[in-house]
């Protein structure tokens, strides 16, 4: 029997997926923290005890920003195995909008789950993980606490969707006395904004996956659904989509 | 060693050495710096000049071009000039007389500051290719020619230039014998070799030495065994001009298993796949017919580019197409969304656009976006 071990190694955390063909077994997330490489291998060993793998029948396929530090079989880009991911958690799915960390991106997929398409943010952190980090942060919030926060409030445009000056125009906004929920609820808007403007340079299908570090944020996803004038869904484990997806191309042969 | 620049003991041993080669060319033959494609190097020959291109892609003279220029200006346009007024560029340093001309806005500001330390000629380039472009641009390269005569004291005859036509034309066929060879499936030779051959080649000079140069790499690609292994992904390359600092970009493509086997650009076959007329008379107006489709995105319309790209993707089998636009360069980044429409509607061929300067900061994101774009083909 052979185990397929999807390894995401994100700025942020580093996601593990263990399938046994179909069938995902489990579920791990860990911060990447300095040595991505040794975590992976404690997490592959700790996964094999577990569930009474030998390591020679693990196959560990890795993705994500540090996919080349890690040991692994194969290494694929978090591109195809976003698509991957999101397909095998929802088929019908053929368009995945993930906000990661350090970038988004839009991926078209096919009925495969294959990518048709895709386009990620530049070198800028507009509207990604970090951008919403740093202005949580400076409002003193918490990215646990932000739907609690922001319902019912009324988003206050936020103008730029540089980080930099987005931090600025925040802290301006809050010496005007501005509401903080209102505030928040307007940062929010801007990441959905910009998630959006990138999804207009290719062709978004009807159904459209939100995936990701994000995708945990009720308050994001409907911002993004409003923009979008279509339906966003997510699933609980869509945070582990790109794990899931290495799992499953490492599965394949 | 009077005529060094007066930085030239703080160089590295490998920029001494290139001054001083460039120096013993300057004893026999004055050199005519040029940074594009459009300024006809067949007139500068007939002037018994030697032309030689200057755009330089390197990143580390930019900060002291963006003490006169904006920071927003593209990376090409800030190297060249930060070499320029650095004295870092052994062939600006030599040139007797620098060939601007009016592509962008960047340039043609670029220029009025070189101005000021050289002679510089500037090209009036039309912005469209019919007759009256056609005529408008025969007559700026009389213009040149004058200017040529003039600056060196010489008489540009008609024969002269249609001698040198001939010779240039020898030179794109050579190259071409080259290029094609990635025709074959797999290719025999990879981008990046691609790459180093047109490089040198627009910083090299002497006719014969060319030829022999392309002879040599024609013979030893062409021997190569076909290759065994898996075919790997076959890409057109096309955009902004590919420089040192921007292979990057073939690096990133060709260790993902890929392999650039055209490259569309003005380091590249741009300049090399269209011939000078040889049978026509009138040398100045088969120079602008031929000069005037290069098709660069300063043109509007700019069919032609989309044309050759079409040709060439079925030509050459591509899978894929790579359009890389140098940041700030406005014209190749507008145009990347029309030439994916038609890359991808009419052709039906997978395109991406990738967007880059002359750091190397953005090397792991261009690797994660080119490795997908493979991994989708
Ligand atoms: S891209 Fe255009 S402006 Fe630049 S060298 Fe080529 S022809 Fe000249
Ligand atoms: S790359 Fe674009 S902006 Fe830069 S010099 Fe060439 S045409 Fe001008």
């Amino acid at each position: 029997m052979i185990y397929s071990l999807g390894v995401d190694a994100g700025s942020r955390y580093t996601k593990f997926a263990l399938m046994s063909g179909d069938k995902i077994l489990d579920l791990r997330m860990a911060p990447s923290g300095w040595n991505t490489k040794e975590l992976a291998q404690e997490i592959a060993d700790e996964l094999c005890q577990k569930h009474g793998i030998s390591r020679s029948d693990l196959r560990i396929t890795a993705t994500g920003y540090g996919r080349v530090a890690v040991e692994a079989d194969s290494a694929v880009t978090e591109i195809t195995c976003h698509a991957l991911g999101v397909h095998y958690l929802n088929p019908d799915v053929r368009t995945v909008i993930d906000i990661g960390g350090q970038d988004s991106k839009v991926i078209v997929c096919d009925a495969d789950g294959s990518v048709v398409d895709f386009i990620m943010n530049d070198k800028c952190a507009a509207g990604t993980g970090k951008f919403l980090e740093m202005m949580l942060e400076t409002l003193g919030a918490t990215f646990a606490t932000l739907d609690d926060v922001v319902r019912d409030a009324v988003p206050i445009r936020i103008t730029s969707t540089c980080a930099v000056f987005a931090e600025s125009e925040v802290i301006g906004l809050r010496a005007k006395g501005a509401d903080r929920a209102e505030i928040l609820a307007g940062v929010v808007a801007a990441t959905a904004d910009k998630a959006a403007g990138l999804s207009a340079r290719v062709r978004v299908a009807d159904t459209v996956c939100f995936s990701g570090g994000l995708a945990s944020s009720e308050a994001v996803r409907a911002a993004l659904a409003e923009r979008l004038g279509r339906e966003v869904v997510t699933a609980p484990e869509a945070q582990y989509a790109g794990a899931i997806g290495a799992a499953v191309k490492g599965g394949m042969g | 060693m009077s005529d060094l620049p007066s930085g030239f003991e703080s160089f590295s041993a490998s920029r001494k050495s290139a001054f001083l080669e460039v120096q013993k060319i300057a004893e026999t033959q004055p050199i005519v710096g040029t940074f594009c494609t459009f300024v006809p190097r067949e007139l500068i020959l007939a002037a018994g000049a030697a032309p030689i291109s200057l755009c330089s892609g390197n990143d580390e003279v930019i900060a002291a071009a963006e003490t006169d220029l904006p920071v927003n200006f593209c990376p090409l346009v800030k190297s060249s000039y930060g070499f320029a007024k650095t004295g870092k560029c052994p062939h600006f340093h030599f040139a007797k007389l620098i060939v601007g001309e009016t592509t962008c806005d960047g340039k043609k500001k670029m220029f009025e500051y070189m101005g000021q330390g050289k002679p510089v000629h500037v090209i009036h380039l039309p912005q469209m290719t019919d007759e009256e472009s056609v005529a408008f641009l025969a007559n700026e390269f009389r213009k040149f020619a004058r200017r040529l005569e003039e600056i060196f004291s010489v008489t540009i005859t008609d024969e002269m230039v249609a001698k040198q036509i001939s010779l240039v034309n020898d030179e794109r066929r050579a190259l071409q014998d080259v290029y094609r060879l990635a025709k074959s499936d797999p290719p025999l030779l990879s981008g990046k070799e691609l790459f180093v051959m047109f490089n040198t080649f627009t910083t090299s000079i002497g006719h014969e030495a060319k030829l022999a140069s392309a002879r040599v790499l024609k013979e030893q690609y062409s021997s190569r065994p076909a290759g065994a292994g898996p075919r790997p992904k076959r890409i057109l390359l096309t955009g902004s001009p590919i420089t040192k600092a921007t292979v990057k970009v073939i690096d990133a493509i060709e260790s993902a298993g890929g392999s650039v086997v055209y490259i569309e650009g003005c380091v590249g076959s741009r300049p090399n796949e269209l011939l000078v007329d040889e049978k026509n008379p009138d040398v100045y107006d088969v120079l602008a017919r031929k000069y005037i489709k290069i098709a660069c995105s300063c043109m509007t319309p700019n069919d032609g580019r989309l044309q050759t790209i079409g040709e060439k993707i079925d030509e050459y089998h591509v899978d894929g197409v790579v359009d890389m636009g140098l940041v700030a360069c406005h014209t190749f980044n507008a145009e990347s969304t029309l030439l994916r429409e038609y890359v991808t509607k009419t052709k039906s061929t997978p395109f991406i656009h990738v967007e880059t300067d002359y750091s190397q900061a953005d090397f792991g994101q261009l690797s994660t976006r080119l490795s997908a774009f493979l991994e989708m083909l």
